[in-house]
């Protein structure tokens, strides 16, 4: 599943992008990172709600 | 409830997030990192309104002591939410009823809102973040 | 506003709570586990049956049949396979994704 997001990110220049306060909560640092994934914060989030016309959300 | 009031048309963009949050506190990580984005999110100067729905209205009962648990208690943090500039907190009427919850149980002030009401809330929002 | 729900209706409430708020004109997709309220001869048929008089239902056609249940699929609900859902977000602005 991790490699499609790498391939997904590659193919179409999709920028993903991981919470860091949530990785540390779970023990994942930047050097496990697979391709393609960075480490930024909450912000960025809120501020790709506000930039982005559409927002759709998945999760558990 | 029916007429959208304007947003502020100067300035930088401003637009209507919603957070929902439909489950207990403690049991799992969803209050806590719903609350830190809201933190977050209320330095972006946006509209911000919070509705707890289902056993997200478990997060305001007042009284939460954690010590045993060797959890922290974050509940405090909804009180602090109002120097934020975070005051839009609504409760759906229905899922407080079936917990045999009312207003004088929750630890911060609170508009109660039907199901419908509740609904059209959430028709008029821009951006919609559930946790 | 496009509701998505993700969760069996027999396993959490999702779909109950999203069903009292959702509005008339908005529309309910259904993926994952969520298919399940689809599906006929459920408890839950009746509501959907009621529900599709204002609001539109949709069904993820690949969850529906990684389950075994697309001949079961209830009458007034769509099945949609992604780049029907691509579409039902940019139709509706908002989502509301009740996990």
């Amino acid at each position: 599943m991790v490699n499609r997001w790498s391939a997904l990110a590659a193919d179409h220049r999709v920028d993903l992008v991981v919470c860091v306060a949530a990785a540390l909560r779970r023990g994942i640092k930047d050097e496990v990172l697979a391709p393609g994934f960075r480490i930024s914060g909450l912000g960025q989030l809120v501020d790709s709600g506000i930039k982005a016309d559409r927002l759709v959300t998945f999760g558990d | 409830m029916n007429e959208v009031p304007p947003l502020a048309s100067s300035g930088p963009k401003v637009k209507r997030f919603m957070f929902v949050n439909r489950k207990a506190p403690y049991g799992t990580i969803y209050a806590l990192e719903s609350l830190e984005v809201v933190l977050i999110t209320a330095t972006f100067d946006q509209d911000v309104s919070l509705v707890f729905i289902d056993d997200g209205v478990y997060e305001l009962v007042k009284g939460q002591q954690t010590k045993a648990i060797g959890i922290k208690n974050f509940s405090p943090s909804y009180r602090a939410l109002e120097g934020y500039d975070v005051e839009k907190l609504y409760v759906d009427q229905a899922s407080l009823a079936e917990r045999g919850l009312s207003e004088k149980d929750l630890l911060v002030p609170v508009e109660v809102l039907d199901a419908q009401q509740m609904g059209q809330l959430m028709a008029q929002q821009d951006v919609i973040l559930s946790f | 506003m496009l509701h998505i729900v993700n969760k069996s209706p027999f396993q959490t409430r999702s779909f109950e709570s999203c069903l009292r708020m959702a509005q008339p004109g908005s529309a309910v997709l259904l993926i994952e586990d969520g298919i399940y309220a689809a599906t006929a001869g459920s408890s839950m048929e009746a509501r959907v049956c009621q529900a599709s008089a204002s609001v539109r239902f949709y069904a993820l056609q690949g969850d529906m049949e990684a389950r075994g249940v697309t001949g079961k699929l209830l009458d007034g609900v769509t099945l949609i396979d992604y780049g029907g859902f691509v579409d039902l977000a940019i139709e509706y602005p908002t989502s509301h994704s009740w996990l």
